[in-house]
């Protein structure tokens, strides 16, 4: 119950810093579209951006979160959490960021997911047929 | 054209990175946990071991790139982007480690790429 909780804070913060990241990066387009050939300029104005540092904080504090709860689980649960991850950081961008995303956009998204979903699947497998050729 | 060109320098980073980990770390004799507590007491001789520390320049690299593809697009396009290192990671896999891989996750890998190429037309 407790790897629930750490595993849904931390898919909560990783949206959190990508969406502190993007409206922050965003912010930094106008000036590096400017300083086009000074990319040491566009870095160091990425690094004055207060939101990327609390999107770097969020991050931080997902792959703490996420480590702790793999560490008292097993690995195979990585990465339908990344299918999870997908959809809700894009949900979560058309609602919060009001980024526009078509149809064919969220059929992307989706097919997406369900890649990623398929592909966790097979390495649980493989875990799990290695598991019983174990001695 | 150079969002392109930092989506193909994030994905391969990142897997990049992620082979480079698992080779330092089975170098340093240590098992390949994503424990954080774990890794805070890591031996000295792995944060000095070559393949770590290519490592983890790969990840900056490849949050760097990252950073840099979320000033042009949105976040709705990049994060599907980077579900690209599952193909390929899946490609090097096969290619560079002779990994067998099974057909399920060559369906994943097939609709992942699709997936990609079509949220990536709007």
């Amino acid at each position: 119950m407790r790897i629930a909780i750490l595993l849904i804070l931390a898919v909560v913060m990783q949206a959190a810093g990508n969406l502190c990241l993007s409206v922050g990066m965003k912010r930094i387009a106008a000036f590096a579209s400017v300083h086009a050939d000074h990319w040491q300029a566009t870095a160091l104005a990425a690094t004055a951006q207060p939101l990327n540092w609390l999107g770097v904080l969020f991050l931080v504090g997902f792959f703490i979160l996420f480590a702790t709860a793999l560490s008292r689980s097993d690995l195979s649960l990585a990465m339908p959490i990344v299918s999870v991850e997908i959809v809700l950081n894009v949900a979560l961008a058309h609602i919060i960021l009001h980024e526009d995303v078509s149809p064919q956009r969220w059929a992307g998204v989706f097919l997406v997911a369900s890649g990623v979903a398929l592909v966790s699947l097979s390495a649980r497998q493989r875990a799990a047929s290695l598991a019983r050729t174990e001695p | 054209m150079i969002e392109w060109v930092l989506v193909a320098v994030m994905v391969s980073a990142d897997v990049a990175s992620d082979l480079l980990m698992a080779q330092g770390m089975k170098q340093v004799g240590q098992t390949m946990d994503l424990n954080f507590w774990y890794l805070l007491r890591l031996p000295s001789r792995a944060l000095r071991n070559s393949s770590f520390l290519g490592a983890v320049t790969l990840a900056a690299v490849h949050f760097a790139a990252f950073l840099a593809l979320l000033s042009f697009w949105d976040l709705s396009l990049v994060i599907p982007m980077g579900a690209l290192v599952y193909v390929l990671g899946t490609c090097a896999a096969r290619i560079f480690l002779g990994e067998s891989v099974t057909l399920l996750r060559w369906a994943g890998v097939c609709l992942i790429a699709a997936g990609v190429a079509i949220a990536s037309t709007t």
